[in-house]
């Protein structure tokens, strides 16, 4: 009994001890995990502490060793022993008394001014006073009062200037005595102070606490921590390439215009901006964060979110690019998109479809339109044969009763007219938008047709009817009408149509069949469930405009929920933000990450994929498309933007203030509907980058230029325009790239009594015109003109602008050829040019050399005498 | 024997309840900063594909915009723009790059090529950028020397 009674209490101190242990190990545990384990960050200040003091210490050292390497210390020490001499003879007994006496009488002084300068305060107070009274009660006692105000205050002023007087005499006579001593501390303490600087740099830098650093925005509600750890991030020197510690690439881009105190770090680059326990966290890479890091390109996502104009934008240049393909694609024909409401159909007009194409082309082309050219933007919806014919016999049926083809591969061509076709063809420049046989398309951005196999997809009538009017079979297309002649037309057609012929086609149905009925109806059907009536129009279905989800909520656009369309059937949902649970993932659940980039990027990738019954068509994107895109539908989200971040476009901003949007108005907009200026070239902010922009051609060009240029286009530029442009795809063969000739002044305008020619150069002139760019330079009195002319010629050699420019035979060919440039430009927009090229067009190559007044009138006067004799 | 038994039974228990103890810590954090430099690019990677430096990536762009007309696309000195006298500089050449600094290099661009004793082909660009964007052009360069 005892032996067990001794046995269970030995029991009872090993449980003891054995708690106690463990309790001691935990309290221990959790002093240590509070104090480092939870704060990694703790390591990362330390460690850029250290690497800071290092940088610092390695300057205050190279400081040093330059200063006795100058012979600094010497100077230092000739300069310390002056002002000790200087000292001495300040301290001894005559200097010194002198000294002390003038101090005190300027004490005194200076007090008796203090005193007045109170006195005259309270004149001055008084009369207002009393000015005040008077005005109000008009009695004489007040006015009589203000004389004697006026009085005092005149009196007091003369003292107080007297005793200024006096003050200035001995401040001088003062400073006469301190002078060489204070002018010897003031050069020891410059040449100090580089030393002293970083000496007080590195202690402060050793004075900086190790804590959290914490941004707080109030209006969104975001608490950021992400400088706890990136503590480098918006310093002015790169103290280590290194993460966390890094500075943030082009900060004069991105921080410079985005205050990191003001936005924080999350808004632009998400993440779990309170976690500072671990990198995984911080960054969001952690499960249920939806919003994992954004870094690299794909971070540029963000400026969509509050920029509404992103074109041309500055550190955007990707997601710029990016969104070219939402154009490209026309996904905002079936997605409401905010911001692309009035963008135009992607597709041509089918109205009248039945005569234009070929039956057996159309049934092709909507099995699969790559078939036809490799680089065709519509989408296939791997319709089978069956609905396929379906779908084109409603198309047919809407201009007629018949399927019905022509084939011209049995028919002999006019070689005559062929000839006559071709030589007009290549003048015409088609190939600048359309490629054939691989070659041209260099105007990417108008995705002209591919019309290498065009001569077996349209017939010829509808072709002569085409190229003579195309506004009037596809309202809104980008081909210009080109004024040609029927002679000419009817070359055109017969060279195209023998020229680009498809070997592989079929044609079935040059013996026309009649339509079924109830193939149209199925036709019909079907039409209406994939929604081909989002990017094409369509008889009957004018106003079904949407099919599809919207991919960016109402929440943040500006201004612009009463304008969202009609939608048939859709959601509101920003895919950029969507929460996970509400994407689908339906089949894939399993194989594929569940994140929204992943689940973005396979839609895209195989848009049926996900369940049955899904309607999205097949884009047969290019991986690279994919990320680009997926990039863009990212950055569509919902998040909560204050107004004081948004930076509407200039569109919004007009709809704000209640104006109209800038809009091509009388003769020039019929003629801008017909030539299709804006194609090319950007006229207030319409328009392409292609060409250069005319916003203010009628201050830059002469009219006398501006006629023969339109009447023969002549390469001005002819090697910038071959340069593969930045977005653009490089590689493409270089057509010989010229504004074509539209043949313009030789016809009236509708209505008018003027030619084109005319109505464009009226336009330019009236509406084109800047107030910055004066109509006539500053003239210089003091030299002869040519002696002006013979400066700017040396100045064109100096300083190398002939590797650029060409006048002559002699010169590069980058920039504009100068030889006749006293007759293309005015003189003011030379002027205005040299001073900053870059106003007129950002991206210009022409660096900025910082030219005087008097250099620019210098050149200017020189390159207006460059002319070339046309007539 | 019996008194063995409990205490082997309580080590078990106990050990057992120190490893709960320990399950319910965190997971070890990274410790160290390789582990950390390590996790940046592994991370971001995830949703971003981050590849090229942000420096590179951006001296690209400007390098085929500003420069490459002359100097190439691959910066071999032999840019659409041929026929130059003198020849534009040959990036590519590493026993040239050896012999120009940095300094030089930042210096020609932003002050044109005379500023270092050459002709006046290159033209100044330093008004046209920020230092930084010339830094991103210069890091860029440095990467065009092969063999």
């Amino acid at each position: 009994m005892a032996n067990e009674n001794k046995n269970n209490s030995s029991y009872k101190v090993y449980v003891f001890v054995f708690f106690s242990a463990v309790l001691l190990a935990l309290s221990l545990w959790v002093v240590w995990d509070d104090e480092f384990g939870l704060r990694p960050w703790k390591k990362y200040q330390e460690e850029f502490k250290t690497m800071k003091h290092d940088q610092l210490e390695k300057d205050y050292r190279k400081a040093v060793v330059e200063f006795q390497r100058s012979g600094g210390h010497k100077r230092l020490a000739e300069l310390e022993a002056q002002l000790a001499k200087a000292e001495t003879s300040f301290q001894s007994g005559g200097t010194q008394e002198k000294y002390k006496q003038l101090t005190k009488q300027f004490d005194d002084l200076h007090a008796q001014s203090v005193i007045n300068q109170k006195e005259l305060q309270n004149a001055r107070g008084q009369f207002l006073e009393t000015e005040y009274y008077f005005t109000k009660t008009q009695k004489p006692e007040y006015k009589v009062k203000m004389d004697e105000l006026q009085r005092q205050i005149d009196a007091i002023t003369l003292r107080g200037n007297a005793l200024q007087k006096k003050e200035e005499v001995l401040k001088n006579s003062i400073s006469a005595i301190t002078s060489g001593k204070a002018h010897l501390e003031a050069e020891i303490e410059r040449m100090k102070s580089g030393i002293e600087d970083l000496k007080e740099k590195i202690a402060n830098n050793n004075k900086v606490a190790v804590e959290i650093k914490q941004i707080h925005i109030k209006d969104i509600d975001k608490a950021d921590r992400c400088q706890t750890c990136h503590i480098g991030i918006d310093g002015k020197r790169q103290v280590s390439v290194l993460q966390p510690f890094a500075r943030h690439p082009a900060s004069f881009v991105y921080l410079d215009h985005h205050d990191p105190t003001k936005f924080g770090c999350t808004f632009c680059h998400r993440g779990q901006g309170r976690a500072t326990t671990s990198t995984e966290k911080a960054h969001g890479n952690v499960k249920h964060w939806d919003e994992p890091l954004l870094a690299g390109d794909m971070t540029q996502t963000s400026c969509l979110n509050c920029h509404g104009d992103i074109k041309g934008l500055r550190g955007a240049e990707e997601i710029v690019n990016s969104t070219e393909l939402l154009k490209k694609y026309g996904c905002y024909s079936c997605h409401k998109i905010p911001g692309y409401e009035t963008m135009g159909d992607v597709g041509p007009v089918l109205t009248e479809v039945g005569t234009k194409v070929n039956y057996s082309w159309a049934v092709k082309w909507l099995l699969d339109p790559k078939l036809y050219f490799s680089t065709a933007r519509m989408p296939k919806f791997f319709f089978t044969q069956d609905q396929a014919e379906s779908i084109a016999d409603y198309l047919f049926s809407m201009s007629g009763t018949t399927r019905h083809d022509v084939d011209y591969s049995k028919e002999t061509p006019n070689a005559k007219l062929v000839e006559q076709g071709k030589a007009l063809w290549s003048q015409a420049r088609c190939n600048l938008c359309h490629t054939t046989g691989g070659r041209g398309g260099n105007h990417v951005k108008v995705y002209a047709p591919d019309l290498s196999k065009v001569g077996s997809k349209v017939n010829k009538e509808w072709l002569f009817r085409w190229l003579k009017n195309p506004n009037a079979y596809f309202p809104g297309t980008k081909m210009p009408r080109f004024r040609f002649t029927d002679e000419d037309i009817k070359s055109l057609v017969e060279y195209i149509t023998s020229e680009y012929k498809d070997d592989e086609a079929e044609p079935k149905y040059v013996q026309p069949v009649e339509i079924q009925v109830a193939s149209i109806k199925k036709g019909k059907d079907l039409v209406q469930k994939y929604g081909c009536y989002g990017c094409h129009k369509l008889q009957g279905m004018e106003e079904m405009v949407q099919i599809a989800p919207s991919l960016k909520s109402q929440g943040v656009s500006f201004l612009r929920g009463d304008e969202m369309r009609e939608k048939i059937g859709t959601e509101l949902s920003s895919i950029g933000s969507k929460p996970l649970e509400m994407l689908d993932f339906g089949k894939l659940k399993k194989s594929i990450p569940n994140d929204r980039l992943s689940y973005i990027k396979q839609k895209l990738r195989d848009p049926r994929g996900y369940r049955l019954g899904l309607r999205m068509p097949d884009f047969r994107l290019a991986e690279s498309e994919i990320n680009e895109l997926a990039a863009v539908l990212y950055g569509f989200t919902d998040s909560n933007v204050p107004v004081r971040f948004m930076v509407p476009s200039r569109q919004e901003l007009d709809r704000m203030a209640g104006v109209q949007s800038y809009k091509f108005t009388g003769d020039f907009a019929k003629v801008i509907a017909d030539v299709k200026c804006t194609n090319c070239h950007s006229i207030r902010g319409i328009g392409a980058d292609y060409a250069p922009d005319l916003s203010y051609a009628g201050s830059k060009l002469q009219e006398g230029w501006i006629r023969n240029f339109l009447a023969n286009p002549d390469v001005i530029r002819p090697l910038l325009q071959q340069m593969p442009k930045l977005g653009l795809t490089s590689g493409k063969p270089a057509a010989k790239i010229t504004m074509p000739r539209f043949n313009l002044g030789q016809q009236k305008v509708e209505d008018t009594n003027r030619t084109d020619v005319d109505v464009v150069i009226n336009f330019f002139q009236q509406e084109l015109v800047s107030n910055d760019i004066p109509k006539k330079i500053p003239v210089i009195t003091t030299m002869t003109m040519p002696e002006q002319i013979s400066k700017g010629k040396n100045l064109y050699d100096e300083k190398g602008c002939k590797s650029c420019h060409q006048i002559g035979t002699e010169g590069g060919a980058l920039g504009p050829n100068l030889s006749n440039v006293g007759n293309r430009l005015n003189p003011g927009f030379i002027f205005k040019h040299l001073e900053n090229a870059r106003k007129f067009k950002p991206d210009i190559v022409e660096p900025d050399y910082g030219f005087t007044e008097r250099e620019r009138i210098y050149l200017t006067n020189f390159l207006m005498t460059l002319k070339l004799n046309t007539k | 024997m019996q008194k063995s038994i409990k205490i082997r039974k309580f080590a078990v228990v106990a050990a057992l309840s120190l490893l709960v103890i320990a399950g319910c810590g965190k997971k070890p954090a990274p410790s160290g900063k390789n582990d950390l430099k390590k996790t940046v690019t592994a991370d971001s990677a995830a949703v971003t594909g981050k590849k090229v430096p942000f420096a590179l990536k951006e001296g690209k762009r400007l390098f085929s915009h500003y420069c490459a007309v002359c100097h190439g696309e691959t910066g071999d000195g032999s840019g659409q723009y041929y026929g130059l006298t003198p020849a534009p500089a040959n990036f590519t050449d590493k026993a040239f790059m050896k012999t120009l600094s940095n300094e030089k290099l930042f210096k020609a661009i932003m002050e044109g090529s005379a500023s270092v004793g050459k002709s006046n082909m290159c033209p100044p660009w330093g008004k046209s950028f920020h230092s930084e964007e010339l830094e991103f052009i210069v890091t860029y360069i440095r990467t065009l020397a092969v063999n």
